[in-house]
Parts: structure tokens; C-alpha cells; sequence
């Protein structure tokens, strides 16, 4: 019913340019040469503040014109490209070119996860954290293989679409909208979340301020130009975030190996980290901290066990001592110190227990070699040739990093705001060269990302721990005092000496702080909050115009209101879009507690709920509409089922009680592992137990399998 | 021993992987069938061998695809299912560090870029390309 006219289809490929003027003759030179520009005025922007600060400009202003000058030309260009045309605010007209898709793509896949995370993940997990490496940039195999080129040739505006029409019924495209909605929002208060932290961090603003704040700067963009919008803004964004990524990485690495290249130079630093390893796990200062850790939390588990009557003796203890010193007059601020210290104790049994549970788990990791890091290079935890439990370790470690892999993996593959960019192209040849060069796009920052997690490491390693509290290196005073939930330092064991385990860190820091660890100038911080902030809005357009697509097009055009004109349709979409941001930005501005489980579960989700019905759509004519819709559900159901009966956040939203049941020790984040193949079995089987599709959707498969139209 | 194993495994379905690719790249673009420029008429027999066509095409899709996931598949899940065996140093790089790190994206890009060529060269040798827009090449 849905399916396009083969007509139709045709128009739209070979609608005439000459009269457009994107799209037209030239259209590649001229795109060519905007962006050279573009990125030359960018790196002058840089210089010239560099040069600025070194005259005397005050930081704030350097954080004030990035921010304006970037977002000020997000905004010119969504302005430049309004339009009302429905292929235009689509799909941008199917006239973006490989490359230029390509570098969209990155962008609109790289968020403040990719930029600030995971170089911060990866210090912390070491090869662990390779997980989301290996699956953000696998999943682009299968988009290629299986899904883009197959898209492009569909032609049409939605992922919903394709379901709707392959599957030739309203329930499908439904549930695609729901499974939309349910990925692509959670998602998009994340980047919004992001936003709102870097605006503030960039400027000094409120974190509420800031989101609305940075919500303007996504809206702009999007929402008078749609995808055409999007499309360009995002290659500028992917211009300013990929600058500012590799310049403080290669200085870094300069400044350690006088090698520019970081990602064939840091097998050094990785092998300096590996020795620094072996000796600080056999240091004896290391073990006194580690034991006084180890004392803690015997303390605080015995707490626990009665944590009524522990908190009525700390308060009796507190009382009894503030009473001791009033009665000796002891000097005011001791006084002042034990009184703040009896204030703070929790006031409820409740209260207590959660402090001293978080308490005990930081005391759990901190009593562990290492700060509870694994060796660098070592690939999973336990020893497969150690003793049962070690076995064991190993064993449930391996499944679960495999278990990770495969659902970033095929998630990757099946969330709806990449996809999407496969249906802008001009040609189906184009969007198969564009999957390569987005893939190109986006490993020249994840190559560099575990490469900056290991020259930190080195840092911190050989410049850090084992020097002395009283001259520690500027950056780290620095940071400390900045937000101490990045970076704090005690002297736990009062030597004097930082040992590895007095330091607790942050993740973000990583990528933060390198512009001071490489002793950059201070316009490089700026430069690098301007790339994260490119990230998390580029990733945030893209999936608002998904979410509100989803909406207007497919469940108000499509199910609602068929006859709908086109420019009625363009409008409702941008209503949509704007009602669809200012609520994630609600959302996002109460700062959602787990809100990183909630995206990991998107890409469970769009795994178990999308991949099975689009491949199986395309590479089987005979599945049908009632095995997609079963094979859909019972994907979404097991993935769903399984992450709320074992995700501690979940359960207790949900109140449930008792020890969770992993299967197989798999982890809630990996839920999609259970959920794809169980959407496979089940779409195959209903399919097979019903009568075959229509042929005339048969034949419309076919169609879909060879580039030239017939 | 399992590392020996796993890698004899990679090697060989790179070959495997690899000989059909040989065998496109040795057709050589101004020797492909008379029929892949000429525009297709439609009578009863054109369709016949049109249909005929499609199959054979759809076939060779199928089967670069597969091989090329196959390859996909042994790499990723392979080098990390036995990372612990593989992290031997080679070249001062732990090699199973190495390849979750850089190893296997540079492989991704390679396969991705490969089904892109090579998808293409199906599409002319079929005849079954689409027009490319008019006006400048739009990359």
C-alpha cells in the first residue's frame, strides 16, 4: 500500500538539477571549496585567540566566542538551508555526495560519549573498554553490507517506512515508531544532558541554563531546514570536533616520543605502562594504602549489617566528643570541625545505608592493586589457568566482553538517525562509497582515542604517583580544585608520596585535561569544550529529526492523515520537532539518575528490535507481516524483560526484591545478545507457519537488490 | 596451540575471502558485456535473459557478501575470543591489544571499501548499474 510508485521512485532520482541549486552542476566543486574555507577560518578563529590570550584576553571571553562563534555558524547555515520542500527536509534532496555524507555521518554518530568518554573509559578499563571501539565501528560493516545500499534503493523518508511498506501493514510501521521513540529519545537527553554541561563548563552558566541554552543552539540548526539542514551543519561540526580531538593527542604525543603520529608511536608508553604495573603492584606503600582501603571495608560492612544501631553509636561517638571539647575549651576551629562533623551525619537509617554502601564500594576498588584497574593490555579479568575461581573470572569475563561487542555491534547496525543518512545520497553506488568514508571519519578519532587514554596513563604513572604532595604538577592542582569529582588526591597513608590509590579520577578528565598535561595554552581547553559541544549537538540534531519524523511523518501522515499536504506535513514535523526538544531538554534538566545505562539499552534495543526485521525483509521474500511484527515484539520483549528483572536502577523502579538472575552471567547492558537471535527465531518460524507475502511485495524485494531501476 | 589454530583459520578465509575478488579484478572494465551500456528493450526474450540476468547478478551479491561477512565475523569475534592467547608482542605492539585497538578497524574500512568496488564492478558486469546523475560526478 505504502510501497512507492516505481514512477515516483524514478522522479525523485532523477529529478532535474539544473534548476536547483544544490544538486546542480558544480554542486562538488563549489562544496569543495565552502568547507576549505570554512575549515581555513576556523583554524585562524584559534590562532587568532591564541594569540589574543597571550596578549592578555581573559579566559571567559575565550570560552564565550567559541561558543558564539561556532554555534553562529551552526546557525547560519541552518538558516541558508530552510526549506519546505519534503524531500528537501527528508532527506536533504538525495543530493549530498559520499564524502560529504560520510563526514555527516561521523558526526551525527560520534556524542559527547565518543569525544569525552570513551578516552576516559578506556584509561580506566584498558582493553576492556576496546568493547565499545570494536562495536561502534563493526556495526559499520553490516551497514554497509546489509543494509545502506538496500535503503537508498527503497528511497523513501523513515526506518518506519521501510517496515511499513515491506511488511505491508499499519502494525509494523507502529511499532517502529515505538521502537524509534523508545531509542532515539533516551538517547537524545543524553546528548542534550552533554550539552548542557559543556555550555556550562565553556561559559560558567547554570547546567539548566545551559541546556536551553545549547537546546537553541540544536534548534537553529534543525529546525527550519530539516535534514538539509542537519546534513551540512553536521560536516561543519565534524570539521570543528575531528580539529579539535587530533591537535592536543598529537602535541601530546610530540611532547612524550617526538613522534606526530600517537597512533604508531604509543607502543612505547604502552610498554613503559606495563613495567610501571608489575612495579607499582609489588610497592610497599601501594599495599599500606590498599590495607588501610581493605580495614574500611571490613568497617563498613559490619555497618551494614546493623546500620541502625552503627549510626546511633557514630552520633552518640560525635556528640559525646563535641561535648569533651566544649567542656575543654578546646580552640574554635576544633570545635567548628567536630560540630560540621556531626551535622553530616546521614539523619536517616535509610540515609546511612546508601552513603555507606557507596562509601563501600569506592573503599572495594581502592583496596585492589592498581586503583581496581586491570594491567593496561590485558585482555579480561581472572586467569584461565589459575585456580576455579580465577577459571571462572576468565570465563564470565571473555563472554561478557563478546556478549558487548555483538550488541554495540548490531545495534550500531540498527539505530534509526544513522540509517537515515544512507537515504541522502544521490545514487545507491554513492551511499555504499559513503559507509566507507564515514567508517574512514569516524576510526580517525577512535584510533586516537585508546592511543590519548595511554599516554595519560604515562603521565599520570611516571609524573604523578611517587611524587611528593607538596610539588605536584600544575595541571593536577589545578583540576583539583576545578571539580574535584574529575580529580582528588589524599594522603592516605600521610607519606607524604602520591601513591596510585590516594588518586581518584574521573573519566572526562582524560580528554579535559590534556591541553594542560601537554602543556597546551589555555585556547586549546576552549578548542576542545568546542568539539564536544560539536559532537553532542551534531548527535542531538540527528536524532530530534529522527524522533519528530517518526511522529509526523509515519504516525500523522502515514496512519493519521493520509491526505495530508506536503507543506502541512513539513509544518507539523517542525511543531513536532520543537515539542520533542523542549521536552527531552525537561528531561535532561532534571538529570536523569544512570542516565549512560539508559543509552547502552538503546543499542540492546534497536539491536533486537530493528536489525531482524530489516535484513530478513530484505534478504527473504518470504517474511511475512505476521513474523516481523511477532519476530519484533518478542526481540523487544526478551531484551526488555531481561534488562528490568537484572539492572539494579530498574529493579528498583519496578520494586522488585530478592538476587537477580543473570543468564549465563551476562550483563542487563548486553540484553540485546538474547533479544536479536530470539527476533530471528521467531520471525523465521511465524513467518514460515503463515502464508507467504503478496507476490507483488515479492517482487518489490527483487527490485530492491539491484541498483538500476527496472 | 588454540592460537595457531585461530590463526591459521584467518588466513585461510582471507583466501577464501579474496579469490573471488581476484577474479573481478582481473576483468578488465572495456571487456564487460555488450549488454552493460546498451539500453535494455523489452521484448519477451530480453525479459527472459533480463530476469536471467538478475538471478546470476543477485547470486554473486550473495556470495560477496557472505564471504566478505564471513571475514567480518572471524576477525571480530576470533581475535577477541582468543585475545588472551594472541597477546603475545609483536612488533612492541601485545598483538591482541593491538588488534582491538587498530588492527580490526583498519580491516572494517578495508572490507567496507572492497563490497564498495566490488559491488559496483557486479553492477557494470551485469548491466544493471543506474544511471549516474547527469552534470558533474557527484563522488
Amino acid at each position: 500500500m505504502a510501497w512507492p510508485s516505481r514512477s515516483q521512485a524514478e522522479k525523485r532520482l532523477n529529478r532535474p538539477r539544473a534548476s536547483h541549486a544544490l544538486g546542480s552542476p558544480g554542486w562538488m566543486g563549489r562544496l569543495n571549496k565552502l568547507y576549505a574555507l570554512y575549515t581555513l577560518a576556523f583554524v585562524a578563529l584559534v590562532a587568532l585567540l591564541g594569540v589574543l590570550e597571550q596578549m592578555g584576553m581573559p579566559r571567559s571571553w575565550i570560552g564565550f566566542v567559541f561558543l558564539f562563534a561556532t554555534i553562529g555558524v551552526y546557525a547560519g547555515i541552518g538558516l541558508v538551508c530552510r526549506t519546505t520542500d519534503a524531500t528537501e527536509y527528508y532527506v536533504a534532496g538525495r543530493s549530498v555526495p559520499a564524502v560529504y555524507n560520510g563526514m555527516a555521518t561521523g558526526a551525527d554518530w560520534m556524542s559527547a560519549a565518543s569525544f569525552i568518554g570513551m578516552a576516559g573509559t578506556l584509561y580506566i578499563s584498558g582493553y576492556t573498554g576496546l568493547a565499545f571501539v570494536l562495536g561502534w565501528t563493526g556495526g559499520y560493516v553490516l551497514v554497509a553490507l546489509l543494509l545502506a545500499p538496500y535503503l537508498r534503493k527503497f528511497a523513501q523518508f523513515t526506518i518506519p517506512d521501510f517496515l511499513g511498506a515491506r511488511y505491508g501493514d499499519r502494525v509494523p510501521r507502529l511499532l517502529g515508531v515505538f521502537a524509534v521513540i523508545l531509542v532515539s529519545f533516551t538517547y537524545v537527553v543524553a546528548q542534550i544532558y552533554g550539552v548542557g554541561l559543556i555550555t556550562s563548563r565553556l561559559t560558567g552558566v547554570a547546567f539548566e541554563l545551559g541546556v536551553f541554552l545549547g537546546l537553541g543552539g540544536i534548534l537553529v540548526c534543525s529546525f527550519l531546514g530539516g535534514m538539509r539542514a542537519v546534513t551540512w551543519t553536521q560536516v561543519a561540526q565534524y570539521i570543528v570536533l575531528i580539529i579539535a580531538f587530533l591537535v592536543p593527542v598529537v602535541w601530546l604525543s610530540v611532547k612524550q616520543t617526538s613522534n606526530p603520529l600517537p597512533q604508531l608511536a604509543y607502543s612505547y608508553q604502552l610498554a613503559q605502562v606495563g613495567d610501571r604495573e608489575r612495579v607499582l603492584m609489588a610497592d610497599p606503600a601501594e599495599l599500606e594504602v590498599q590495607a588501610i582501603f581493605a580495614q574500611q571495608v571490613r568497617t563498613l560492612t559490619a555497618q551494614l549489617q546493623s546500620p541502625a544501631s552503627a549510626l546511633r553509636e557514630q552520633r552518640k561517638a560525635a556528640e559525646a566528643y563535641v561535648a569533651a571539647l566544649k567542656k575543654a575549651d578546646a580552640p574554635l576551629h576544633e570545635r567548628a570541625a567536630a560540630e560540621r562533623y556531626l551535622a553530616k551525619l546521614p539523619r536517616t537509617v535509610d540515609g546511612a545505608i546508601a552513603l555507606w554502601r557507596e562509601q563501600l564500594q569506592v573503599a572495594q576498588l581502592k583496596s585492589q592493586p592498581l586503583n581496581g584497574m586491570q594491567p593496561h593490555a590485558q585482555p579480561f579479568l581472572g586467569d584461565p589457568d589459575g585456580s576455579e575461581d580465577d577459571k571462572a573470572l576468565f570465563e564470565s569475563s571473555r563472554r561478557n566482553f563478546i556478549a558487548l561487542v555483538f550488541c554495540l555491534v548490531f545495534g550500531t547496525a540498527a539505530l534509526p538517525h544513522v540509517l537515515v543518512r544512507y537515504y541522502t545520497t544521490p545514487t545507491v553506488r554513492a551511499a555504499r562509497q559513503s559507509v566507507t568514508w564515514s567508517l574512514l571519519f569516524i576510526v580517525l578519532l577512535y584510533l586516537a582515542a585508546p592511543a590519548l587514554a595511554v599516554m595519560v596513563k604515562y603521565e599520570i604513572f611516571n609524573g604523578l604517583v611517587g611524587s611528593s604532595f607538596d610539588q605536584l604538577p600544575a595541571w593536577v592542582s589545578a583540576w583539583s580544585k576545578v571539580d574535584p569529582s574529575l580529580l582528588s588526591l589524599t594522603d592516605v597513608n600521610k607519606d607524604g608520596v602520591v601513591q596510585l590509590n590516594e588518586l581518584s579520577i574521573g573519566g572526562d578528565i582524560i580528554v579535559l585535561a590534556t591541553p594542560e598535561i601537554a602543556g597546551l595554552p589555555y585556547v586549546v581547553s576552549g578548542l576542545i569544550a568546542a568539539g564536544g559541544l560539536a559532537a553532542a549537538l551534531s548527535t542531538a540534531d540527528g536524532l530530534l529529526l529522527t524522533v519528530a519524523n517518526a511522529l509526523s511523518h509515519d504516525l500523522y501522515y502515514k496512519l493519521i492523515d493520509p491526505k495530508a499536504s506536503t507543506a502541512r506535513r513539513v509544518t507539523i514535523s517542525k511543531m513536532l520537532l520543537l515539542v520533542v526538544a523542549l521536552a527531552a531538554a525537561y528531561v535532561a534538566a532534571q538529570k536523569p539518575a544512570d542516565i549512560l545505562f539508559l543509552v547502552s539499552a538503546a543499542f540492546s534495543l534497536a539491536a533486537s528490535a530493528f536489525f531482524p526485521a530489516l535484513t530478513l525483509g530484505i534478504f527473504w521474500k518470504r517474511a511475512n507481516t505476521a513474523g516481523a511484527v511477532l519476530g519484533m515484539l518478542s526481540g523487544m520483549g526478551v531484551t526488555v524483560f531481561y534488562m528490568a528483572t537484572t539492572q539494579p536502577w530498574l529493579r528498583s523502579v519496578l520494586g522488585l526484591t530478592g538476587e537477580p538472575q543473570l543468564w549465563w552471567d551476562i550483563e542487563p547492558i548486553s540484553a540485546g545478545v538474547f533479544g536479536v537471535p530470539v527476533g530471528f527465531a521467531v520471525m523465521v518460524v511465524v513467518s514460515l507457519l503463515t502464508p507467504a507475502p503478496p507476490l507483488a511485495v515479492q517482487r518489490r524485494v527483487q527490485a530492491l537488490r539491484h541498483a538500476a531501476s527496472d | 596451540m588454540a592460537a595457531t589454530l585461530s590463526a591459521s583459520v584467518t588466513l585461510h578465509s582471507f583466501f577464501a575471502t579474496a579469490a573471488p575478488l581476484f577474479a573481478l579484478m582481473a576483468q578488465p572494465d572495456n571487456q564487460l558485456p555488450f549488454f552493460a551500456s546498451t539500453k535494455v528493450s523489452l521484448s519477451d526474450h530480453d525479459k527472459a535473459a533480463l530476469l536471467a540476468r538478475k538471478r546470476a547478478h543477485w547470486r554473486k551479491v550473495k556470495r560477496l557478501t557472505l564471504w566478505l561477512l564471513i571475514g567480518w565475523a572471524v576477525v571480530t569475534f576470533g581475535s577477541t575470543y582468543f585475545a588472551r592467547e594472541l597477546n603475545v608482542v609483536v612488533l612492541g605492539w601485545p598483538f591482541s591489544y593491538w588488534m582491538a585497538a587498530q588492527g580490526t578497524l583498519l580491516v572494517y574500512v578495508f572490507i567496507i571499501g572492497v563490497y564498495a568496488w566490488a559491488s559496483h564492478k557486479l553492477d557494470l558486469l551485469y548491466g544493471l548499474a543506474e544511471p549516474q546523475p547527469s552534470g558533474e560526478a557527484l563522488e
